[in-house]
């Protein structure tokens, strides 16, 4: 047995550890501009600041110059600086201005990527607004301005700055408190429909009128969160997105059922309402109907509020993500051809009519209160090339005594995972009978991941799981067994945008913190 | 003739030459795409290779850049699908999401001549690529903290830093 106190996984994103510099053949580029021009010119706007239109990028050698810290960044050209300035968040691309001269009056040429959250007052955006130049690349807001400042929110989407912008983000940050009175979106919004590549539009009301003149060429990533719309609107609105990869549905009021048809897409959240609103209809009814991209259905849920939500998939032949579904929204269903999930108060999950299993399905996130095995063996019968599970659960189930209950099931039971993730792993015998199933089982198991509370895993308990878990036993010869002491802080749901619609595996914790390793050589 | 795949040379500013997929290189760079259809008239019925002189980059960083461009662009399910948005989450879908880490994980004057090349030659992606990662480097660092990474000198006045300060105080 090895032990390591390492990384549970190489990290996505390094540390920005600074590296000795190679030379590479000592050679230096000189700046050069090219004649085709860098991917965005910007056009000199009218008024805002005459002082900036004669900037010109540096002469080579003009800055800089110390033996050992050549300054190479400030000799890159105005429009790659821009680029590069139009990346960060609204203050840290302020801030270069400070940096020295040559930096002086870039950020206000350059594509305006406008944080309006990070810019705490009204004030401030307004100014930032009037200032630049354009062209707007991100816009963001919180969705409260448009109920008690309409008319600033409407001159801001009216300014220059934002011309051809890229993606409009009215973000959610506090509830209102009436849902039926929702704001319209200022029709300014959609001067942008022709260059938006993704919208957020939240706790707005969307007429038909509005909507379904629109059209979105380049638009690939659409969210609308407490929107009021009508069925018809929103059917137009997908209509006129050839492109449209990732669609956000979370809290859509106007009518109760919608059938999703595309071409293009490829992720879909839906979400529901948590509340009780009796005066209002939400969407409730989700049919996939046909969606030959579509290869991820995932929740988007209010913290700690049950949804009410049926989702029926008739075609979806590429889908490979699910979840996570939770035990607590009652009276919701899951329905994938002729199988049926329900969430349900004893088991957690009852699975009805699983003659025709989902094989496409790779990786599935579940929510259950109770860990049983009788259940997740269920589930994974439904999946059966399952690749990846994640099971979330609170309490330990009665001793899952499975070798006995099971042993006819598991017989016949061919399973294909290669990832399994347990999270509020403690190590008490129902658990451990629980995960020895797959270590006994799991035949093509790569790694099990065990998220443990802080401070618990010590070689002790390391030493007391390898011969609980029969490790030496393990059915995959070559499975890793990993023992996490930060679990998942965002406790499955990393849904909050829609850019995370597009990740490949978006239950896989990124952040997740240190621990122990065993693997076996 | 036809069936085989056609290659081109292309030579670095000290000299080196390097050989890639016509097809490939193509489908990468609008800067070579259009140096190889200004070529191709001349020399349609010749079976020599064309070598094409690319000046302003180093054989260094062309070896890099071939690197990527054949990761990036030699399969044909990725070639013809450019994506033109540059606004990716971490983590976004895409099979090579961790080839690209390291690969600009390097210090920072490779990473500028990276960008240099990449805006020379006119291949998006790679160009979004390093000026993300060169973004990454300033984000979340103080101004002299910044100053210190990559050598910038500080020549405003007095009386122009506090100018520039008071103007975005907003910032700080």
């Amino acid at each position: 047995m090895e032990t390591l106190a390492a990384a549970r996984r190489a990290k996505r994103r390094k540390p920005e550890a600074r590296k000795s510099p190679e030379q590479e053949g000592g050679a230096i580029i000189s700046p050069l501009v090219p004649a085709t021009s860098a991917p965005e010119s910007n056009p000199p706007g009218p008024g805002a600041g005459g002082d900036e239109s004669h900037i010109q990028d540096p002469p080579p050698g003009a800055v800089g110059g110390e033996e050992d810290g050549v300054d190479r960044i400030s000799l890159l050209p105005n429009a790659i600086l821009g680029e590069v300035i139009s990346l960060l968040p609204t203050k840290d691309a302020a801030r270069t201005q400070t940096l020295a001269t040559r930096w002086r009056h870039l950020w206000r040429s350059a594509p305006l990527n406008l944080d309006g959250r990070d810019v705490r007052t009204i004030d401030v955006v307004s100014r930032i607004l009037s200032a630049h130049r354009g062209p707007g690349r991100r816009f963001r807001f919180p969705s409260q301005h448009l109920r008690y400042y309409p008319a600033i929110v409407d001159a801001w989407l009216r300014s220059p700055a934002l011309d051809n912008l890229q993606e409009i983000d009215c973000c959610i940050e506090m509830y209102a408190p009436d849902v039926s009175q929702a704001p319209p979106q200022p029709a300014s919004t959609f001067r942008f429909s022709s260059c938006l590549c993704v919208a957020t539009l939240s706790q707005c009301h969307l007429s038909d009128d509005v909507a379904q003149a629109l059209q979105f060429p380049k638009l690939k990533k659409l969210a609308l969160q407490w929107v009021s719309i009508s069925e018809d609107s929103l059917h137009s609105i997908i209509a006129a997105s050839p492109v449209l990869e990732c669609l956000l549905l979370s809290t859509i009021f106007g009518f109760r059922c919608v059938r999703i048809s595309s071409a293009s897409l490829t992720s879909i959240g839906v979400g529901a309402n948590g509340r009780y609103e009796p005066t209002v209809t939400f969407l409730e009814e989700f049919i996939i109907e046909d969606a030959p991209c579509l290869k991820r259905i995932l929740y988007h849920r209010p913290p700690q509020l049950p949804m009410r939500m049926q989702v029926s998939v008739i075609s979806a032949p590429s889908l490979e993500t699910l979840g996570c579904l939770k035990y607590s929204d009652y009276s919701s269903r899951l329905t994938l051809g002729s199988t049926i999930i329900e969430p349900c108060y004893i088991k957690g999950f009852q699975v009805i009519n699983s003659t025709t299993p989902a094989c496409t399905v790779k990786i599935l996130a579940v929510n259950i209160f109770k860990l049983r095995l009788d259940v997740i063996i269920d589930l994974i019968r439904c999946f059966p090339c399952l690749e990846k599970l994640y099971i979330q659960s609170y309490k330990e189930g009665d001793n899952d005594l499975w070798h006995r209950k099971h042993h006819n099931l598991i017989k016949c039971l061919d399973i294909s995972l290669k990832t399994v993730v347990l999270n509020n792993y403690q190590g008490i015998r129902p658990q451990v009978n629980f995960a020895t199933f797959f270590v006994l089982n799991a035949k093509m198991l790569e790694s099990m991941t065990f998220e443990c509370q802080r401070d618990s895993v010590t070689d002790r308990f390391l030493a007391k799981q390898h011969r609980l878990l029969q490790l030496e036993k393990r059915a995959s010869r070559c499975a890793r067994f990993y023992f996490t002491t930060e679990s998942c802080r965002h406790d499955f749901l990393h849904i909050n945008h829609v850019h995370d619609l597009s990740i490949s595996d978006p239950f896989e914790c990124v952040e997740a913190g240190v621990g122990a390793c065993i693997s076996f050589e | 003739m036809a069936s085989e795949k056609k290659v081109v040379f292309l030579r670095s500013s000290d000299g080196e030459a390097f050989e890639v997929s016509e097809e490939v290189i193509s489908a990468a760079s609008v800067t070579i795409k259009g140096m190889i259809d200004e070529e191709s008239p001349s020399r349609a019925d010749t079976a020599a290779t064309t070598t094409l002189a690319i000046p302003n980059v180093t054989a260094a960083t062309l070896s890099r850049v071939l690197h990527y461009v054949n990761k990036h662009f030699d399969a044909a399910a990725v070639v013809g699908r450019p994506d033109d948005y540059i606004f990716c989450a971490p983590g976004d879908e895409h099979p090579l999401a961790r080839f690209d880490d390291d690969f600009v994980d390097v210090d920072n004057d490779t990473l500028i001549d990276l960008v240099h090349a990449a805006e020379y030659l006119h291949i998006k992606k790679l160009f979004d690529l390093t000026c993300k990662a060169v973004a990454d480097k300033l984000k979340g660092r103080t101004i002299d903290q910044i100053r210190e990474t990559f050598g910038i000198v500080n020549d405003y006045t007095v009386e122009e830093e506090v100018e520039v300060y008071r103007e975005n105080s907003w910032a700080f």
